[in-house]
């Protein structure tokens, strides 16, 4: 065999194997499950497979030369022959789209969706062929709409976005009541669903919505890696929906062709309540944790100290509102600051921030004082009050419960519980004929407002500590105001005035430990509280620190800048007044703001409250060695004495009564000796009854133990009443003694307002009370009669003063005239029931005013006969 | 080879040596004297039919390609004599192979009656594919390619030729003879 048919041989075996091989590719393109057609410009078929014949419904080699456009709708083809169009002018672009055709054999169109590309099968012929493939996706959409009557009936919004960003004709009908609207269809699917999103979105929302646009049509991978970026859930606004709007939860799925997207399912649900439920709960566990705060703070803060810290705060947040309305900024900074000082002490923060926030807005210069400042700073009153309320109300709760446990006691529970004491024995005492009434014995009980200051030294010790743990100082204190009472209200200013001064003097007075170690100071600062009892119910209070002292430069450089004084006058100013200049309001040379001390509020308020208390306020400074606040405060008012006219005889029983009463409350064997108590059988006594008998009781009491054996006996000297008490073997019951131990000071105050006065000497007490009205102290009583009365009633009414004069010891002279004398008239006829109706009538005498009020006394007290 | 003014006599006598053989070869084929000729120069197609069957006959002188366009049903009908089977039951294979053997009949009479006067030429093997592969054929607009187009039925059915002849050298074929001598009867054998 010759070589060129040996190639010939090889070249033909590999033509049999090609011509076998493009067979198999032809006989597949013939399969092919959908539409295959080459066809030229005119929609002629040159190639076609046997699907395409069944839509024509021939044989597939009947097919070529047939017109494609035969089978479809005349609108359908212009579609179709427009994309070939685009195909043809496009430069290499295929078309895709979906297109419904007609079936020529059941008359029913079906969608199909379309590929058509350019095909060229030589480069010298210039004329081009177009290659079609028709995929059917008829069921696919049938699948579709059977998906779509399913989720019509659930509560989703269901639609899908075509290539062209617009919403396809099928969507679930609950999508319509979702977005409150109709028509979605064609609409862009942005504008629908995303405007508000794309409006005030986040840029992160913005950016998500974006790539949604981007990735329909594109690869699906691409699509993939930005659907973590889509927004998954968008507020949709309503008009007229009650909340405004919807909040939309979507989730998104691909419909894929080919590898690329071509459509986008969106799935949308209502999730309002749900974020609505979510918001409520974040609401309520913020709630929670808050409350859970405060009452962990409440816990932490010292127990002792916590009801002075409540009750201040309460008083000064009392004040808050009628500085709103009055405007007056610098008295609210003042209460402000205080309550800061009290809730920072207590440990209650975000009340101490709160304050120290509206202080600081308050004080801030760059926002003028107008309408708008103050309905903001009311707003932030109303919050810092709210909060304060949460507290007391936590506070309230956990003391109750504090008190059913027995776990603590303070020093409200304490009067309390003297004032059920009191309440007990006086009803044992069977005074309900008296005319000293238990109520009044409570009433006066509860007017008892001194107390010493012994619970002030924890107080300052605790704010002292925080305060220099706060700044990183160390600092010891010297407490000195033992056996010192003072009045609630004036305590209450007395504790205010010397925490805004510790404050001051721990943080500009005191240096820090290192700095006071070079300058040869022990590390810790020392600061001394001095208070004493001067005279006239004022308190001198001194406190002193071995700090830094205040500097001249910078107190006469901080009242030039603030132009309180000429920068000219300086010289002229003495030492005294420019230290005094601290006392201005907001004035202050610290250099730093914190929301311990430098502000500038808090020594005018020292100022304020010692002027309220008629008193004043001095200060000395050494710069380097110290600073000294001297302050003169009255201790009190005094709480108004409620004197009276009473029968001697009628008070002595009252007292014996109580006594005996008191020694069985004490479980002591209390025997009542007798003698000299006859001399206590006429006569008056004028004063606070109940005050009296409230201390003598007390003072009883204390001396009384438990197991002992006393002996006790109540006397007169001239114009006081004496009650001896001696113990023949004193009880060991302490814990009794302890209960009334703390009152002791202003029952002792009580007395001396009497004219008492209190002995303890060993085994004995005695205690002295005066006041007794005697004939000389008591101005003659002339009365008379109204001419109207008769004589036998003049005689009966007669006859019962006489008696009473004899009882009382009374200097009275009767007339059946008035006359010039007369002081009291006998104005009305006595009842049938025989009582007797005095009236004080107006007499021509002339009646000095206290002479009148004695009479008026003793006139109650004749009518209570 | 060089390009020579190839005379379109030549070119026309070439074009009808490979029209008769494929007249002769179909009536052969078809087992029948009776044939009808229909010229089709004019139709302009792109596809001509559903099958088409192909064969190249070249040499130095000359390359002539045989195209011949058709479908089962006709040649069915045309193969049923030679096989002896009615026209339904004869598999696509056999039809196709019924048009092939018929070019490659065509082609190697065209190569014996080259050879017998002693121009050589040589045949390739004759293909069946699918008649949208006409798309592929370049048109040559040559003065040395002539193109023949007609179709011959007979007895109701028949095929579509398209010939494409191109002469590259005309002085081999001045004195060719390009009469077809009657031949025995052969039979038809199927590659």
């Amino acid at each position: 065999m010759s070589e060129i048919n040996k190639d010939l041989q090889a070249t033909h075996k590999i033509l049999t194997i090609v011509e076998q091989s493009k067979s198999h590719n032809d006989e597949l393109l013939d399969k092919l499950p959908g539409v295959f057609a080459i066809v030229d410009e005119k929609a002629k078929i040159l190639r076609g497979n046997l699907f395409l014949s069944g839509i024509f419904d021939c044989e597939l080699e009947e097919i070529i030369e047939k017109d494609l456009s035969s089978i479809f709708s005349q609108e359908a083809w212009n579609i179709f022959q427009k994309k070939i169009i685009d195909v043809k002018d496009s430069d290499g672009k295929d078309e895709q789209f979906e297109l419904e055709l007609e079936s020529k054999k059941d008359d029913e169109s079906k969608s199909f969706y379309w590929y058509i590309s350019k095909f060229s099968p030589s480069k010298k012929n210039d004329r081009d062929f177009y290659s079609i493939v028709g995929e059917d996706i008829s069921e696919l959409r049938k699948k579709e709409k059977q998906l779509m009557e399913i989720f019509s009936s659930i509560p989703l919004g269901i639609l899908t976005v075509s290539s062209d960003k617009t919403i396809d004709p099928q969507y679930s009908q609950f999508t319509e009541y979702l977005l409150d609207r109709k028509d979605l269809e064609g609409k862009n699917f942005e504008e629908v669903l995303f405007s508000y999103t794309s409006a005030n979105g986040t840029p992160e929302e913005k950016e998500g919505v974006n790539n949604i646009k981007a990735s329909i049509g594109e690869n699906e991978l691409i699509f993939e890696s930005l659907k973590s970026t889509f927004p998954t859930q968008v507020w949709y606004p309503i008009d007229n929906n009650l909340d405004g709007g919807r909040w939309l939860g979507i989730s998104y799925q691909p419909v894929v062709y080919s590898g690329s997207v071509k459509r986008l399912l969106i799935i949308c649900e209502d999730r309002t309540k749900i974020i609505q439920s979510e918001e409520a709960l974040k609401d309520t566990q913020m709630l929670e944790d808050q409350s859970i705060a405060r009452i962990l703070q409440i816990k932490k803060s010292d127990q002792n100290m916590l009801p002075l810290f409540v009750k201040e705060i309460n008083a000064l947040m009392e004040k808050l509102e009628p500085h709103i309305e009055a405007k007056e900024s610098r008295e609210l900074c003042n209460s402000l600051h205080g309550i800061k000082g009290n809730a920072r002490v207590a440990g209650f923060d975000f009340l101490t921030n709160l304050s120290h926030e509206l202080e600081t807005f308050v004080l801030d210069k760059n926002k003028p004082e107008n309408d708008g400042k103050w309905t903001e700073i009311g707003e932030s009153i109303q919050g810092i009050k709210n909060e304060w309320s949460e507290i007391e109300s936590l506070y309230n709760s956990l003391m109750k419960v504090n008190k059913e446990e027995g776990k603590n006691s303070n020093l409200d529970d304490d009067v309390s519980d003297l004032f059920e004491r009191y309440s007990r024995i006086l009803n044992a005492g069977k005074l309900g004929d008296d005319p000293l009434k238990a109520e009044r014995m409570m009433l006066a009980i509860k007017s008892i407002n001194f107390s010493n200051l012994d619970d002030l030294k924890d107080k300052l010790s605790v704010q002292v500590d925080k305060t220099a743990e706060k700044l990183g100082k160390e600092v010891n204190f010297n407490f000195q105001f033992d056996e010192v009472t003072v009045e609630e209200y004036a305590k209450s200013s007395l504790s205010e005035s010397l925490l805004h001064i510790l404050n001051n003097c721990v943080g500009h007075g005191i240096e820090m430990p290192d700095d006071r170690e070079m300058m040869g100071k022990e590390r810790a600062g020392q600061i001394d509280i001095v208070i004493r009892e001067g005279k006239s119910g004022f308190l001198d209070i001194k406190v002193s620190d071995d700090g830094a002292g205040i500097s001249f430069s910078s107190i006469v450089k901080n009242a030039v800048k603030k132009k309180i004084i000429d920068l000219d006058k300086v010289p002229d100013i003495s030492k005294e007044e420019l230290l005094n200049l601290v006392f201005e309001p907001g004035f202050s040379t610290a250099e730093n703001v914190t929301d311990v001390s430098g502000r500038g509020v808090g020594m005018d308020v020292v100022a304020e409250r010692m002027k309220e208390l008629e008193g004043s306020i001095a200060l000395d400074s050494i710069e380097g060695k110290g600073t000294t606040f001297v302050l003169k405060m009255k201790s009190g008012k005094k709480s108004e004495i409620n004197r009276t006219v009473f029968p001697l005889k009628k008070f002595k029983e009252i007292i014996v009564k109580n006594i005996i009463q008191t020694g069985k409350e004490k479980n002591a064997n209390l025997s009542f000796d007798e003698e000299g108590i006859e001399e206590l059988d006429k006569g008056i006594i004028y004063g606070d009854i109940s005050r009296i008998i409230l201390s003598l009781t007390t003072y009883v009491g204390s001396f009384v133990k438990g197991g002992g054996d006393y002996n006790f006996k109540v006397s007169r000297n001239g114009t006081k009443i004496i009650c001896h008490v001696h113990a023949k073997k004193q009880g060991k019951d302490k814990k009794k003694l302890a209960e009334f131990n703390r009152p002791l000071n202003f029952c002792q105050e009580y007395l001396r307002q009497h004219g008492g006065n209190i002995n303890l000497d060993g085994n004995k007490l005695e205690v002295s009370f005066g006041n007794l009205l005697t004939k000389t102290e008591i101005p003659e009583i002339n009365i008379a009669f109204e001419k109207t009365i008769s004589e036998v009633d003049a005689q009966s009414t007669k006859e019962k003063i006489e008696q009473v004069k004899a009882e009382l010891d009374l200097p009275i002279n009767i007339s059946n005239k008035p006359n010039i004398q007369t002081n009291l008239m006998v104005l009305t006829t006595p009842s049938n029931s025989g009582d007797l109706n005095l009236t004080l009538g107006s007499s021509k005498a002339s009646i000095q005013k206290d002479l009148r009020r004695k009479i008026e006394s003793i006139f109650r007290a004749l009518d209570n006969f | 080879m060089t390009e020579a003014q190839i005379d379109p006599e030549c070119l026309k006598r070439m074009r009808d040596l490979v029209r008769n053989v494929s007249i002769d070869r179909f009536k052969r084929a078809a087992q029948n004297e009776n044939y009808i000729l229909l010229e089709t120069s004019q139709l302009k197609r792109d596809v001509y039919d559903h099958w088409m069957a192909l064969i190249l006959v070249s040499g130095k002188a000359l390359r002539i390609t045989l195209k011949v366009h058709f479908n089962i049903k006709s040649s069915r009908k045309m193969a049923s004599p030679i096989y002896g089977i009615n026209p339904e039951k004869l598999e696509i294979r056999q039809a196709k192979d019924f048009i092939k053997e018929f070019c490659n009949l065509s082609a190697g009479y065209i190569k014996k009656i080259f050879e017998d006067q002693s121009i050589d030429v040589g045949i390739s093997l004759p293909l069946v594919i699918r008649g949208f592969d006409e798309v592929f054929f370049e048109r040559q607009d040559k003065e040395s390619i002539i193109e023949d187009k007609f179709r011959i039925e007979s007895g109701g059915v028949g095929v579509l030729c398209t010939n494409i002849v191109e002469v590259f050298n005309q002085s081999l074929l001045n004195d060719v003879d390009i009469n077809i001598e009657e031949e025995e009867e052969e039979e038809i054998d199927f590659l």
